[in-house]
């Protein structure tokens, strides 16, 4: 549950990246489009919504609230620390960080 | 003056001023979320893991063959998880000092375990800086300052969206660090407004008497009393019968509850024909903690009362329980250790800012502003590291052993203060030496532990003890940090990484 | 230019007093106010309003600063902390009812 949480949101946190023009550049080649900033900000609250729905459901309301707020700063820190020392990890970092989650699912 | 331009002014002064205090309570808050795996790290005696075998009556009897003071009030606990140990306290009629003992598991009998400060020290020290009911206010008007700059900062803050997660290390200084102390500040904002305003919620009582006051006359006790829904009866000042046992009491507790753990056992007023047991439950899987206290008659056995908890109480125990974060097992308490240095690195950044603009102009205080950064970002956690040194090489047979241990933990802090005032005008030098120190404290550590107790890493992992074992991984990894930044900090005193950076911007 | 330094520095040092002591003041006499006024039963009310005691100081605080005048932030402080506690203490044994 945990990283599967996580997982979904530094998704969440990418996509807002990737919506702002700035960062755009960092993450992704010149040539690249992406879609409107909306549709990106709207897929990310879906990913931070189905995160708090996993946190939730496996934790209970209150505490289930408590991690998800704190694994939603935790994935922007990282992401916001990775864009300003390892730009290029921050893409491959998300199949990596879905790999993991779904390993320890099965486990 | 406009808003925006008197609101900096504020959140300058009023977030610098206190910023080496909050740097202490927010560190010491920081550790303090492992108080009790550090505990049991600094107790050899629980290394094994050995549960214990003995009840309530074994504590009690202990005390009443060992204290023979006429006590106000005494209290137990089991043990737990965390803390795999019966404790005891009391606190002797007439005097307001509090005693405690904890007991050996191994032991068959009740034997207490050599005394230590515990990781309760960091507890303490980050409530009250161990300075009693005036630490307790110095804490309460730091909070307050915290949530000013906190509010202030949000108002001056232009692009709290647009400038979310930039971060450009490669600018100038004072650019950089801004980008850093905005995100660590605006990222983990939810948790630093919730953090400072529960954190001042739970001493409200005492910060805000208003309302007591007006509303119950002065009778702040019976507020107490009302807003709890506990018990209370006066001495009736006759000598006390014998006491029924505490773990047949304890059993009918779990009855009443229809299931459920027992947490703090109390006798009050015990050598009194009055007193009573409170038994209080203990839940860990909500937020505030469970209102549901048992009261009997110590002689008799009889069931007093079941606690009637205020709907405001219940509020209040959901802040407090909210700051205390003894819910949600291990995972809350390390994301709020996380999001704790996150606290930190905002307010070292903030400074930092502060510095870089003054810089520029050599202003005479900044070598003491300096000097006071290293005391504090560095003294701390230093004086930290050699409470635990002194916690393993002070021997168990020493009598004052938890007070020694306080004075190791000042007079490191001391040392540092002072070898930061001496060496304020190389700043740079004194903090690689400060994180070379760090790092040679932190790694050696594990390997003293491992030589003075059976309770060393490899024992720890071996037997699946990971509680143990991640304060020595914990001090590994800071001793590995320590000495990579150290490393990268080279002695010629420029930044290594400006240096290899520069070729890489010249190609482009 | 040194009278409106120094006039600056009496301009901080009352608002910073303001912000401290009228603050804790104001804070006080809405504490007082509230737990006398919430239609709630007194432990709640004492809770409660003892609770909402934080913002309203910090309120304050941003207050004394964002003023254009230091000189004028006292009057509306004393006022506010002289009507409410006025109205909770005159409110006589009303606001020791259970």
């Amino acid at each position: 549950m945990l990283l599967s949480a996580f997982a979904l949101s530094y998704l969440g946190m990418m996509l807002l990246c990737l919506g702002m023009n700035r960062h755009r550049s960092e993450l992704l080649r010149a040539d690249r489009r992406v879609p409107a900033a909306l549709i990106l900000r709207s897929l990310a609250a879906v990913c931070f919504g189905i995160a708090l729905w996993l946190c939730i459901t496996s934790q209970g309301g209150e505490i289930g609230a408590v991690i998800w707020l704190c694994l939603v700063m935790l994935a922007g820190v990282l992401l916001a620390l990775l864009l300003a020392w390892r730009a290029r990890w921050v893409l491959p970092l998300m199949p990596l960080l879905a790999a993991g989650a779904a390993l320890s699912g099965l486990w | 003056m406009k808003l925006r331009q008197s609101m900096a002014g504020l959140h300058t002064w009023g977030g610098l001023l206190p910023s080496w205090l909050l740097f202490v309570i927010i560190f010491a808050g920081t550790v303090a979320c492992f108080d009790k795996e550090l505990s049991r790290w600094m107790r050899p005696a629980l290394h094994d893991g050995v549960a214990s075998s003995l009840g309530a009556d074994d504590a009690r009897g202990w005390l009443q063959q060992n204290v023979s003071d006429e006590l106000h009030a005494f209290w137990m606990h089991g043990p737990t998880e965390r803390e795999p140990y019966w404790r005891l306290g009391w606190e002797v009629d007439g005097t307001e000092t509090i005693h405690n003992v904890t007991f050996d598991p191994r032991s068959r009998q009740a034997t207490p375990m050599a005394e230590t400060v515990g990781g309760e020290f960091f507890f303490k020290l980050h409530y009250n800086l161990h300075a009693g009911d005036v630490g307790m206010y110095i804490v309460g008007l730091a909070g307050m300052f915290m949530l000013v700059a906190l509010v202030s900062g949000v108002i001056i803050h232009r692009r709290i969206f647009k400038d979310f997660f930039t971060l450009r290390p490669r600018a100038n200084g004072q650019r950089a660090w801004l980008d850093a102390h905005n995100l660590f500040g605006v990222v983990g904002f939810p948790f630093h407004l919730v953090l400072a305003y529960t954190g001042v919620a739970i001493f409200v009582a005492s910060y805000m008497p208003a309302a007591a006051q007006v509303s119950y006359a002065g009778n702040v006790m019976q507020y107490f009393g009302e807003v709890m829904g506990s018990y209370h009866r006066d001495e009736l000042h006759q000598p006390a019968g014998k006491p029924v046992s505490l773990d047949a009491l304890i059993a009918e507790s779990q009855r009443q509850w229809g299931g459920g753990e027992v947490g703090w056992v109390s006798v009050h007023h015990p050598d009194d024909a009055s007193a009573v047991v409170d038994i209080r439950r203990r839940d860990r899987s909500r937020i505030a903690s469970p209102q549901d206290t048992l009261t009997y008659d110590a002689t008799s056995g009889e069931l007093l009362n079941r606690q009637d908890a205020s709907t405001g109480y219940r509020a209040y125990l959901w802040l407090a329980g909210l700051h205390m974060a003894q819910f949600g097992g291990t995972l809350v308490r390390l994301l709020y250790l996380l999001m704790g240095l996150a606290g930190c690195a905002m307010l070292i950044g903030g400074l930092q800012v502060w510095l870089a603009k003054r810089e520029q102009r050599g202003d005479r205080s900044l070598p003491w502003v300096r000097a006071l950064n290293g005391a504090v970002f560095g003294g701390l956690p230093l004086a930290s590291l050699a409470l635990l040194w002194g916690n393993r090489l002070i021997p168990t047979g020493f009598a004052e052993r938890a007070v020694a241990e306080g004075w190791v933990f000042a007079g490191a802090w001391l040392l540092v203060a002072l070898w930061s005032v001496l060496r304020r005008q190389q700043g740079r030098r004194l903090l690689r030496g400060q994180l070379l120190l760090g790092a040679l404290l932190a790694l050696v550590l594990p390997l003293v532990n491992g030589l003075t107790t059976g309770g060393h890493l490899l024992a720890s992992l071996g037997r699946g003890d990971w509680a143990l074992a991640s304060v020595d991984l914990f001090l590994i990894a800071a001793g590995l940090v320590c000495a990579a930044c150290a490393w990268r900090l080279d002695g010629a005193g420029t930044p290594a990484v400006i240096r290899r950076r520069s070729p890489r911007v010249q190609e482009a | 230019m040194s009278r409106s330094a120094s006039n600056n520095r009496w301009g901080i040092a009352s608002r910073v007093l303001a912000a401290l002591v009228g603050g804790y003041a104001v804070a006080y006499a809405v504490t007082a106010f509230l737990a006398v006024y919430l239609p709630l039963v007194r432990p709640d009310r004492v809770v409660f309003s003892s609770l909402a005691s934080f913002a309203v100081w910090i309120a304050v605080v941003i207050y004394v600063f964002a003023a254009r005048s230091a000189g004028r932030i006292w009057l509306p402080i004393i006022g506010v902390t002289a009507v409410l506690c006025l109205a909770a203490f005159l409110s006589g044994d009303w606001r020791l009812r259970p």
